[in-house]
């Protein structure tokens, strides 16, 4: 894959991240309901957190390293 | 607890710092950087968690529930872009000999000198109270733990002050080790990795105590806060700004993350290696993961516990294990809390001591020539002296606004303060980065009305907050008047404080960089860097190798100028490898403009790169070169470097067409090797025949007088070997027919049992002369196909099954209706395929078929290996003419061997093939 298209594979992740951890899209977890006693915007953030830091190590490690 | 114990505690922990720093440095001279690896540049890149992480993150927990967790948030969504951004300034920094945020954005803009005074008086001013914040958690941690108030203390009889002075003495001894500002601290770098990992052990000793020691669990914890009515607003975003504060947080961050001086210290100026980015840019975010875990949980605990001291909710994490007697862990966290805020004010210390010195100290000393004119080594010590005075500085107005201001406010107001400051920063650097057009007057105009609206909306507010000025316009507006309120901007009263300060900040720096860029005309200098910074890794080489300047200079002046400021030893060590990478003369008394050029940028490590322009102008008589010239230059440059990249392109399409060559001439010799092989086979089995009938004849010529039941024999035995001979040309010529596809099939109507009884029967005197029993399985299925075809095949199959069939042996040959039409045959010479189709089996109790030639049984000029060193047994086109057969029939044919030994031939023929001859 060129270095172009991997660069703009890492701007795409940025922006999906930073619409996840926005409105609107957060206000769907922010309710005050829970997945057993752990608030549910608690799971929704670190769930997608956790997601997000998994796509940036799977984008790093597939970067072209003749750069 | 005693306050000699945990003094003696933090010195202790001094202590070890200083030890691992120095480790650090003495294995670099070793040749061997401990620090030259993803893992100490992701967690040296930790410094960003502070004492705000550690402590003030409780707090705000503890108050506006899941607000805190953008301050990581932001960092993560950033990290995705390290490699492309971060990476950029980095090697623009490598190539230029940056060392600061102030160095960069003046470089950018034409090595502009007021830039860099705006930029290092913002980031300083921006910067103080940050550093203040982690002085007052030292003190309110170490007041807590010993249980002192610290209330009516005097600075002097405060055990916090004199950590304080052992601190500034670590950091101006780690600190200032080299005149070389943009030297790697590899000493201070370990220290701080080192520290990363004990604030987070630190932590998580903390929250698991917390959780699992003090409550049961996490799970608990939230059961019993949802309890509480007071403490379930934590749990959502509630308040009516919540969003927009949530979203103002999370950009203050994001942009945090790269601007603040720490950062940038640590990112860009102490990385060793830019690959190093790729792994930082997943494991710095994980690191920030895991210390946030149990930060919500820490606050719920202390707000269920200690319902009364949510004032304090900052110091939770330390005030929790101490309430249930843990004196030992307790000192542990204290001790995670103390290093958080110690690698923080290291690093940041140095940061603004590298901008204070090269952008306001040093200059104001080139202006009064104190550094002029200077020929030993004092300028050196005048350099390192002006760093260690800045050091001093940067502490003692930390110490004052801690005592004046910070006290007043919580870790995060404080911290957030910062934040606004250094985004003012991000519209010169990011448009620096991408937009070529972008103007120092832009980039000016922006920083000013930037922090202008900072300082309005956010610092002055706090300081009214403190009591140091009057509030009275906080609350009436500057002058009295209503819309110049600095909480509510022109009646913008919606916003949270900070969410106001950094909407009016960012809009008015953003308008005025870009409307003045847009309507001002730039240098030659300003071009130049420009092109040179948005297309960097193109023109990285360019700039190692051109100026934009026609540099007459004195080449002794030069050297000497160089020497003043890094020795004479290393000067003359520098220009003279220089001079031989690019082939310039040193013998020469005019220096060259590249020569010049360099200086210039060892000078930028030292003294910054305004003040490099400077004393550098001071030796060398500049004639700047023309705009059409940069631009020349550039653009042959730029020719030169697309030229060289169509270049390797073809060079590598060459490579692939070679490569592809390679494997059909290799194809064809393997084909070569195989109609060599098939010509002997051939010429082999002619021959065989051939020297028989000759010999034979000439028996019959040479004895007359022969007996006639003599010559009948031998007669006999030539007309078998003719009819051998007319048998293998006729193989040959039918393979040939068969290719073509001039051979005619005949279909007529048939019996699969027909077709097999006539086969064995003509194989049986051959089975027989072996002891071979034969078997028949088969059906009265009718069959339409050219049956003369077929039963060439099966004999084909059933000579080989006799040939390779020891004595005594037995051959089973089948047929049965084969109805499964996923396997069905496509018929490839378009005619209607009937689903039903018959299957024959020719099966043996031979030796088999290697694995290996399963699928190669069937090409023609075949033989089993080693064949042709004994006698071939065969021409090798039985079983290639049998499959030629079995295709025209719209079949497939394929051999398998048996479970228990021995081969098993398997085809199959659609049952029912059209009447009319094709």
């Amino acid at each position: 894959m060129s270095v172009k298209s991997k660069n703009q594979q890492a701007f795409f992740i940025c922006i999906c991240c930073l619409l996840f951890f926005c409105y609107p899209l957060l206000s769907i977890a922010n309710k005050h309901t829970g997945i057993g006693p752990i608030p549910l915007l608690y799971c929704y953030i670190f769930l997608g957190w956790l997601f997000f830091i998994v796509l940036i190590w799977f984008n790093s490690r597939t970067k072209n390293r003749n750069q | 607890m005693n306050s000699w114990v945990i003094a003696g505690t933090a010195l202790g922990y001094l202590i070890l710092l200083a030890l691992i720093a120095w480790a650090a440095e003495k294995s670099r001279k070793r040749g061997r950087s401990v620090i030259n690896n993803g893992y100490v540049y992701a967690l040296s890149m930790a410094v960003y968690c502070t004492a705000w992480t550690y402590y003030g993150s409780v707090g705000r927990a503890a108050t506006n529930g899941m607000e805190f967790l953008t301050i990581y948030l932001g960092p993560t969504i950033m990290c995705a872009i390290f490699w492309p951004v971060l990476r950029k300034i980095i090697r623009i920094c490598r190539t230029q000999g940056i060392n600061s945020m102030a160095d960069f954005i003046s470089t950018r803009y034409g090595k502009n000198f007021s830039l860099a005074v705006i930029v290092t008086i913002c980031c300083v001013l921006g910067v103080i109270p940050y550093i203040a914040l982690q002085l007052k958690a030292i003190t309110t941690s170490f007041d807590l733990l010993s249980g002192n108030s610290g209330a009516g203390a005097g600075i002097w009889r405060n055990s916090n002050f004199y950590g304080i002075i052992l601190l500034t003495i670590f950091i101006l001894f780690f600190g200032t080790r080299s005149v070389d500002a943009s030297e790697r601290h590899e000493g201070l770098v370990a220290a701080i990795a080192f520290e990363s990992i004990i604030k987070l052990l630190a932590f998580l000793a903390a929250g698991l105590f917390i959780c699992y020691g003090i409550f049961g669990g996490v799970t608990d914890i939230f059961r019993q806060a949802a309890e509480r009515e007071d403490l379930q607003k934590l749990f959502v975003l509630e308040a009516p700004s919540a969003y927009s504060l949530w979203f103002s947080m999370l950009v203050l961050s994001m942009l945090a993350i790269i601007f603040l001086p720490r950062q940038f210290q640590v990112n860009v100026v102490e990385n060793l290696n830019e690959n190093h980015l790729r792994k930082a840019s997943w494991l710095f975010p994980l690191y920030l993961f895991v210390i946030n875990l149990f930060v919500l949980p820490i606050a719920l605990g202390g707000s269920l516990l200690q319902p009364d001291n949510i004032a304090n909710a900052d110091l939770f994490v330390l005030s929790l294990p101490l309430s249930q007697g843990q004196e030992l862990l307790s000192l542990f966290i204290f001790v995670g809390g103390f290093s958080a805020a110690t690698g923080m004010i290291i690093v940041e210390t140095i940061a603004l001591t590298t901008m204070i010195s090269n952008n306001l100290a040093l200059p104001a000393l080139i202006s009064t020539r104190s550094l002029q004119g200077r020929t030993d080594r004092s300028v050196q010590s005048i350099v390192l002296w002006v760093r260690r005075g800045s050091i001093l500085l940067v502490v003692a107005l930390a110490v004052l606004y801690d005592e004046a201001v910070a006290q007043q406010y919580t870790l995060v107001s404080t911290g957030l303060v910062s934040f606004a400051a250094v985004a003012q920063l991000a519209p010169a650097v990011l448009g620096g980065l991408y937009w070529k057009a972008a103007s120092k007057n832009g980039a000016l105009a922006g920083l000013i009305m930037g922090f202008s609206a900072w300082i309005f909306t956010l610092l002055l507010p706090s300081m009214a907050g403190a009591g140091l000025i009057s509030n009275e316009f906080v609350e009436q507006g500057y002058g009295g008047i209503n819309w110049l309120k600095p909480t509510a901007l022109f009646g913008l009263s919606s916003l949270d404080p900070v969410s106001h300060s950094l909407f009016w900040s960012l809009l008015l720096n953003c308008f005025c960089y870009v409307a003045v860029s847009l309507n001002s005309k730039k240098g030659t200098q300003e071009t130049y860097q420009a092109e040179i910074f948005v297309d960097i890794f193109r023109s990285a080489d360019i700039s190692q190798q051109r100026t934009a300047w026609k540099d007459t200079a004195s080449l002794p002046a030069l050297r000497l100028l160089l020497q003043n400021f890094v020795g004479q030893e290393r000067a003359d060590r520098l220009l003279r490898n220089y001079a031989q990478r690019h082939q310039i003369e040193l013998d020469t008394n005019q220096a060259d403009p590249r020569l010049v050029s360099f200086t210039e940028k060892l000078l930028s490590g030292v003294i910054g790169s305004a003040s490099a322009h400077i004393m550098v102008s001071s030796v060398a008589k500049a004639e700047e070169l023309s705009m059409e010239e940069i631009i020349n230059m550039l653009r042959e440059s730029q020719q030169n470097i697309e030229l060289n990249r169509e270049l390797r392109r073809k060079s590598s399409e060459l490579t692939k067409a070679t490569e592809q060559l390679s494997a059909l001439n290799r194809q064809l010799m393997a084909m070569d090797e195989l109609k060599d092989e098939f010509l002997y086979t051939v010429t082999h089995e002619i021959r065989t025949p051939l020297t028989s009938i000759r010999a034979l004849t000439e028996l019959v010529h040479d004895h007359p007088t022969m007996p006639e039941e003599q010559r009948e024999q031998f007669l006999s035995a030539v007309i078998r070997e003719c009819e051998r001979l007319s048998h293998l040309i006729t193989q040959v010529l039918n393979l040939e027919r068969f290719e073509s596809g001039k051979h005619p099939i005949h279909y007529s109507d048939t019996t699969a049992l027909a077709l097999l009884q006539s086969a064995t029967d003509s194989i049986a005197p051959l089975a027989e002369a072996k002891s071979l029993q034969i078997k028949i399985s088969a059906e009265e299925q009718p069959i339409r196909c050219d049956k003369d075809l077929i039963l060439q095949v099966l004999y084909n199959l059933l000579s080989n099954a006799v040939r390779y069939t020891p004595e005594g042996g037995r051959i089973t040959v089948l047929a049965k209706v084969h109805d499964n039409s996923s396997e069905g045959t496509r018929d490839k010479i378009s005619r209607p395929v009937t689903e039903q189709q018959i299957r024959f089996e020719v099966r043996d109790t031979g030796k088999g078929i290697p694995p290996e030639s399963l699928e190669l049984v069937f090409d023609k000029f075949y033989q089993a290996p080693n064949q042709t060193l004994t006698k071939p047994e065969g021409s090798g086109l039985g079983l290639a003419i049998s499959k030629k057969i079995i295709e025209l029939h719209g079949g497939q044919i394929h051999a398998e061997n048996l479970t228990n030994g021995g081969a098993c031939f398997i085809f199959v023929i659609p049952a029912l093939n059209p009447v009319e001859n094709e």
